[in-house]
């Protein structure tokens, strides 16, 4: 309880921040917007050329990618802020303030995380799936599945942003894994089926990264139904893994010292 | 009195990369890098009671700041002993930082785009600070430090000094028994020290709060501490009070004539070493008093001579420390 | 000059996680549009798009990754890093123009990514992909592509610029990005957008940043004016030629407008 209200206050200041500055903070829900119609525009232009993905219309597609934003949009707002956190903390040196809380160390470095900016990328996303849906027959329990998978898919990405903190802070500062996940993420933004096998099987069932945007359109659209209980435990195993490693990396960076 | 931290056996080790000098060696260290391992925590022990406020001297790397984080529970041992109010700082660490106050002169634990009293409110959640006791202690606070107006601008506005003030605010709501100050009064103004000085000194005597200052500046160390602990190359080298600082068989003198100085005559006195011949009437001295009255040697230097300005003065701390480092 | 490079050479063997990464990523990201454009060719049986048959796609691909690593540089980053740092004064004490040295800074970087960066990039892809490299109009290319990388620089120093107006340009390089990837060619060739959009992007600069100077190494852009100055190379190159001026010109323009509001402020 006393967590909520810590993280609430946290969520307020992370607002008062940006608004001090309302301006440019317009401009960069524009333009963070904007950037994230990449993919969507790229999808279009294909569209325009040709018949597209084979067993994919337009809209399917749209909704493929308005769920892969708006995933990324939700982790990127609330917990992925983590990873920019872990690098800013260790350039000025200030990691070393989360061990002075008397609060568990990864809800305290959540809480401090909290990302206004990327509210743009979650309504994108939504905006996005709204315009596919509107254009898609579904039903009830279709829509359910698709919650249920994009709830995985958000652990997922829990679990990324644990592994990329963990490894800025064990191993070296650096930016470049938010493009090496942009690069990541390209991939999910299309049907798993234009790839070769072994990388389809390798982001289904490894990493199952096509559980953030292929295989919950797919629930919707009732095209395929996907293995459910899979990617549930895989799902869950790799976010173990990612919390198990997390700690431990503190528990390094505590014992090298500093 | 009650022994508060307890410090047995410390040892700390790092490992550290060699930057690359050359442009070569930047090629080579794509592929293997060297390292080497360095002691900054060698063996140390000692024991702080209630209410003391101790400074922690040394030159840059003799650890210091090692052990400040050990104490705070940032860092862990290699080996070794800590308990800090009878916690032990890496085994219950959520329950023992309740407890402590740290500060980093370097670093800031406020919120650069907001004012202080943001990072305040947030502290009370954090630390789940009763509202009554909160609002007493901010009170108190903002009164002593004069906070009103400064505590509500963006702390990116506010001077160095004002900052400081804040972050002290900020690690001393909830109260804590035992605070740890990393360089607290560095690239502060003069005023801006004596402020936080006195501020210091006021905590201690008003909640009893103990101080554990490290500081480069030996005015700290002399205003503020009884107690002064000297570390080098992580060992260390002198824990006494800070009185006993003194060397006391040695002086300065100096000393201005109405006549000229025959400085012949003067390098023959055996208990003086000529420092620095500031004037053709004036000097300054360096004397040896283990075997000789003060005023028997002014007598000796004078030489029936008349004086018209006259100066002895202890060895500076600095001189002494400098001595200590050396070693 | 030389000793200046060195320095940023350093500087980027420092930073070696970061060469590393750029190693995996150059590729991945080529890889990924491989897939996407042989899924589409191969689903639909379709022989070409605007005139790209698959081969020629994988073959601009390979260009379009060249050309970028070729005309990037960090001018915004540099100058959003002094923006927090409050690091302005350095333009007022520096000998060299800021101008200058962080032109003198890209192109050492560039000149080590030749080398660090594309070289490795050429390798990898000639193991797998031998039989998309096709032998184009290189001196041309270069020509074109050196404009291109000014263009991109001038066009970096105006939206650096905003630096002294604004907390922080962050939003800015991510529009920098979003125009950059999209309307200069980098994931698709222009022609393929609809033909509204392509006139329109022929009145504007960033299509002379990839676009053209891969088409006139492919020789899609015909060198001889035969049949008239328009649409042809030198056409290109003077469209260039003519960006890198009126850029300039904005550049030196706002820059000292800054640097006015600057010292004004500040100091």
């Amino acid at each position: 309880m006393s967590n909520l209200v810590t993280w609430f206050k946290y969520i307020r200041s992370s607002f008062l921040i940006r608004m001090a500055y309302r301006g440019e903070f317009l401009i960069s829900l524009v333009s963070m917007f904007a950037l994230e119609m990449v993919g969507p525009l790229f999808a279009y232009t294909i569209y325009l050329n040709s018949p597209g993905f084979a067993g994919w219309t337009f809209y399917q597609i749209i909704l493929l990618q308005g769920i892969l934003l708006f995933i990324k949009g939700f982790s990127y707002v609330h917990f992925f802020g983590i990873v920019w956190n872990s690098n800013i903390s260790i350039w000025r040196g200030t990691l070393d303030f989360i061990f002075l809380k008397p609060r568990n160390l990864l809800l305290t470095f959540i809480f401090s995380s909290y990302d206004v900016e990327d509210n743009a990328k979650m309504l994108g996303g939504i905006a996005l799936i709204g315009f596919a849906l509107y254009h898609i027959e579904f039903t009830f329990t279709k829509i359910l599945l698709m919650i249920y998978l994009i709830i995985l898919g958000i652990v997922l990405f829990f679990a990324f942003a644990l592994l990329f903190s963990a490894f800025i802070i064990r191993f070296i500062q650096t930016w470049r894994l938010y493009e090496f996940l942009e690069i990541i993420l390209m991939i999910a933004q299309y049907p798993n089926k234009i790839y070769p096998q072994y990388v389809s099987v390798i982001f289904t069932s490894i990493i199952p990264l096509f559980v953030a945007g292929v295989f919950p359109a797919e629930a919707l659209i009732g095209s395929v139904v996907p293995n459910v209980l899979l990617m549930t435990f895989s799902v869950v195993f790799i976010f173990s893994i990612s919390l198990y490693t997390w700690f431990n990396v503190l528990k390094h960076y505590s014992s090298a010292g500093g | 009195m009650e022994k508060i931290i307890i410090v047995e056996r410390l040892k700390k080790e790092f490992k550290s990369f060699n930057r690359s000098e050359s442009f070569v060696e930047a090629l080579k260290s794509l592929v293997k890098r060297d390292y080497k391992v360095t002691k900054a925590v060698d063996d140390i022990s000692f024991s702080i009671s209630k209410g003391e406020i101790v400074g922690f001297l040394g030159p840059n790397g003799a650890g210091k700041s090692t052990t400040i984080k050990m104490l705070s529970g940032i860092v862990y041992a290699d080996s070794g002993n800590i308990e800090v109010l009878g916690f032990n700082p890496w085994k219950e660490r959520i329950k023992y930082v309740g407890n402590i106050g740290v500060i980093f002169g370097q670093k800031s634990q406020l919120f650069w785009d907001l004012p202080p009293i943001d990072a305040f409110y947030m502290n009370k959640e954090i630390y789940n600070i009763d509202k009554k006791i909160f609002d007493d202690t901010l009170e108190y606070f903002v009164r002593l430090l004069d906070l009103f107006e400064i505590m509500k601008k963006p702390t990116r506005q506010l001077s160095l000094g004002e900052r400081m003030k804040c972050e002290f605010v900020m690690s001393m709501l909830h109260r804590p028994k035992v605070v740890f100050l990393d360089e607290p009064t560095i690239g502060l103004d003069v005023f801006a020290k004596e402020t936080i000085r006195k501020f210091i000194k006021d905590m201690n005597k008003k909640f009893g709060t103990t101080f554990i200052v490290t500081s480069h500046d030996l005015e700290d160390i002399e205003n503020l501490c009884d107690r002064v602990i000297i570390i080098n190359h992580g060992k260390i080298v002198f824990d006494d009070d800070v009185s006993k600082l003194v060397v006391k068989d040695k002086k300065y003198i100096t000393v201005k004539f109405y006549e000229k100085i025959d400085f012949d005559k003067l390098s023959k006195v055996k208990e003086i070493k000529i420092l620095d011949r500031i004037s053709e009437h004036s000097v300054r001295l360096e004397a040896n008093v283990k075997k000789i009255y003060v005023d028997e040697l002014i007598k000796k230097i004078r030489m029936g001579k008349r004086i018209e300005d006259l100066e002895i003065s202890n060895p500076p701390i600095t001189e002494i420390i400098k001595k200590l480092y050396k070693d | 000059m030389l000793e200046v490079s060195k320095v940023y050479w350093k500087e980027a063997f420092a930073y070696r996680a970061q060469y590393y990464f750029t190693l995996l990523l150059n590729p991945l990201r080529f890889l990924v549009m491989i897939f996407v454009w042989g899924a589409i060719y191969s689903q639909n049986s379709i022989d070409a798009i605007q005139g790209y048959s698959y081969e020629n796609l994988i073959t601009y691909f390979i260009l379009t990754n060249i050309s970028f690593t070729l005309i990037y540089n960090q001018v915004t980053e540099k100058m959003e890093e002094y923006n927090k740092k409050g690091d302005f004064m350095v333009f007022m004490i520096k000998p060299w123009s800021f101008f200058k040295l962080s032109l003198v800074m890209t192109i050492s970087k560039r000149i080590f990514a030749i080398f660090a960066e594309i070289l490795p990039l050429l390798i990898i892809l000639l193991l797998f992909f031998k039989d998309y490299f096709i032998f184009g109009n290189l001196p041309l290319y270069i020509v074109s592509i050196g404009l291109a990388f000014l263009i991109s620089y001038l066009l970096a120093m105006i939206i650096g610029a905003f630096a002294f107006w604004m907390v922080s340009i962050r939003s800015l390089t991510w529009l920098l990005n979003f125009i950059m990837s999209i309307f200069a060619g980098l994931y698709v060739p222009i022609t393929f957008f609809p033909g509204a959009l392509v006139r329109v992007l022929d009145l504007l600069p960033f299509k002379y940043m990839i676009f053209v100077p891969i088409n006139i190494y492919l020789g899609k852009i015909p060198i001889s004016i035969e049949n008239g100055f328009f649409g042809s190379v030198w056409h290109s190159l003077s469209i260039q030629i003519f960006w890198c001026l009126a850029l300039y010109f904005i550049v030196v323009v706002f820059w000292k407008i800054s640097l006015k509001k600057f010292g004004g402020v500040g100091a």
